[in-house]
């Protein structure tokens, strides 16, 4: 696991370099003297803020970013980089009473679930149902969803169906996957 | 005496020319303009130039105290389209998800509605305007505050090729001229100088939108502005323009009806009970996933294929982890 916090932050060279492990799992350096292949294979989680000072999307504070450096942040990510990450979530500032409320699931049934869903996995590929279909191709007409994207969000709803053990990929799953596409904010579908 | 030898001079000077300056350097760079060349070559860039002492020039811009000599055109569309009956939407650059939002939308219902949609080009609220228009199939103008043949800001130049294909890039600008900040006022004069109405979406309190609804209110325009919260410098700007009796703007219709036309009846949803329970939390207040599961008693699953069932139908919309009411 490759945890990188305010990911904007980073040079984007350096962003840029994450691109090859994350999709073969190796990193190849040359040199001179030859070429050596190291293993690198990562599960990437990162967090960032919606804009460089952190007060966009807090209604409690006031962003004072100004357009430029707002594109400038954002623009950090690469469209290239942005469509090898599968799960996008924004989350709003909670709020006192939500902060108070009931703790969430204990991550022991959570774990359960991932490995049954593995162990699924490893096994006869899921279909897709018809109102699955109709939902996915209702989504690359209406939204701006290119053909990595529509990859994406089929291979995510997959793995949705998976974790409910459902025995074939629904159009609620599809729904699922939908709502973890790249946020307009960050210029990318 | 020739507009275009004034707008090609006040681009060798580098200067904001209206009126024909009694000075000797005028006299010698119109002794030696050639107005053919000029012209051939402007065809080969795929330019055209309307000059104020012509016909076709916009009726509605001839009404500033200031016109423009002229104005040079890119784009697909016919010089008609800027008589044609316009809205500005304009504000902020770096506005909010919600600036945004309603930016999107007004572009859009105000574009199926049959009005061309006018805006700067800029980021913000000025490219979600026309973005909303181009969704709608409808037309949209953006005037440049540098050369006409330039794509400020770089980041849009894929948005003015798409207004391009079927609307008019327009500047008062020749081009090679390079954007300067003293030359955006003076653009603004013109979105709002071409609109029969102007729209600030959200404006912080010396936001250059603000210029434009004076330049509006100069001219006699209706202005409107977009309500926002008192407590957000954002709105700073559009609730002082507001106090100073701007119409508020709260829909679309409400451009529609001061502009006397007719609104396009809104097709009904058919929406299924989750989405119906979902839309109904999203029209109270904006929320976020986490919010509605709670609030609406669904699991994650069910508000998850709600919301993208609003979505697709064009009534909810996300802005920074926040869905919103996007259609009325």
């Amino acid at each position: 696991m490759l945890f990188l916090d305010e990911l904007a932050e980073f040079p984007r060279n350096a962003l840029e370099a994450l691109r090859q492990p994350l999709e073969d799992g190796a990193i190849s350096i040359a040199r001179v003297g030859g070429r050596i292949v190291f293993p690198a294979g990562f599960q990437l989680v990162g967090t960032m803020n919606l804009c460089p000072c952190g007060a966009r999307g807090d209604p409690a504070a006031e962003c004072l970013c100004s357009a430029a450096r707002l594109a400038a942040y954002r623009d950090k990510l690469s469209r290239a980089l942005l469509d090898r990450i599968d799960l996008i979530v924004t989350v709003p500032r909670p709020r006192a009473q939500e902060l108070d409320g009931a703790s969430g699931e204990a991550s022991e049934p959570v774990r359960a679930r991932v490995t049954a869903a593995q162990e699924r996995a490893r096994g006869e590929p899921l279909r897709r149902s018809k109102q699955a279909n109709d939902l996915l191709s209702r989504a690359v007409e209406r939204l701006p969803l290119s053909a990595r994207g529509r990859a994406r969000v089929a291979r995510v709803a997959r793995t949705a169906a998976l974790l409910a053990g459902a025995g074939e990929v629904g159009a609620e799953h599809v729904a699922e996957a939908l709502s973890y596409r790249s946020p307009t904010e960050l210029g990318a579908r | 005496m020739s507009d275009l030898a004034l707008a090609a001079f006040a681009a060798e000077v580098g200067r904001h020319v209206v009126e024909e300056p009694r000075e000797r350097r005028f006299d010698r760079f119109r002794r030696s303009f050639d107005e053919r060349a000029y012209r051939t070559a402007l065809a080969a860039g795929r330019l055209r130039f309307v000059g104020r002492s012509e016909p076709e020039y916009p009726p509605l811009l001839r009404e500033l105290h200031d016109p423009p000599a002229g104005l040079f055109l890119r784009g697909a569309a016919g010089i008609e389209l800027l008589r044609a009956r316009s809205v500005a939407l304009v504000g902020a650059r770096a506005c909010s998800g919600y600036g945004s939002q309603v930016a999107r939308l007004l572009g859009r219902e105000l574009a199926a509605a049959g009005l061309v949609v006018l805006s700067g080009l800029a980021r913000g609220v000025d490219g979600e305007g026309h973005r909303g228009a181009l969704e709608a199939g409808g037309d949209t103008v953006a005037v440049l505050g540098c050369g006409v043949d330039r794509d400020y800001p770089a980041a849009h130049s894929q948005l003015a090729a798409r207004v391009c294909e079927r609307g008019l890039v327009v500047s008062e600008y020749a081009p090679g001229v390079e954007p300067a900040p003293w030359r955006f006022p003076a653009r603004n004069r013109i979105i709002a100088g071409l609109a029969a109405a102007t729209v600030v979406v959200e404006a912080r309190e010396r936001s250059g939108a603000l210029i434009t609804a004076d330049f509006a209110l100069e001219a006699g325009r209706e202005v409107f502005a977009v309500p926002g919260e008192i407590t957000s410098s954002l709105s700073a700007g559009t609730n002082a323009l507001l106090r100073l009796g701007a119409t508020p703007l709260t829909r679309a219709e409400d451009v529609l009806e001061a502009l006397g036309i007719e609104s396009p009846a809104a097709p009904t949803l058919e929406l299924g009970e989750g989405a119906r329970a979902v839309l109904e939390a999203v029209s109270q207040e904006p929320a976020g996933v986490d919010r509605l599961v709670r609030g609406t008693g669904l699991d994650a699953a069910a508000v998850a294929t709600a919301l993208a069932e609003l979505e697709l139908e064009g009534a909810v919309a996300e802005a920074e982890g926040l869905y919103r009411v996007v259609r009325q």
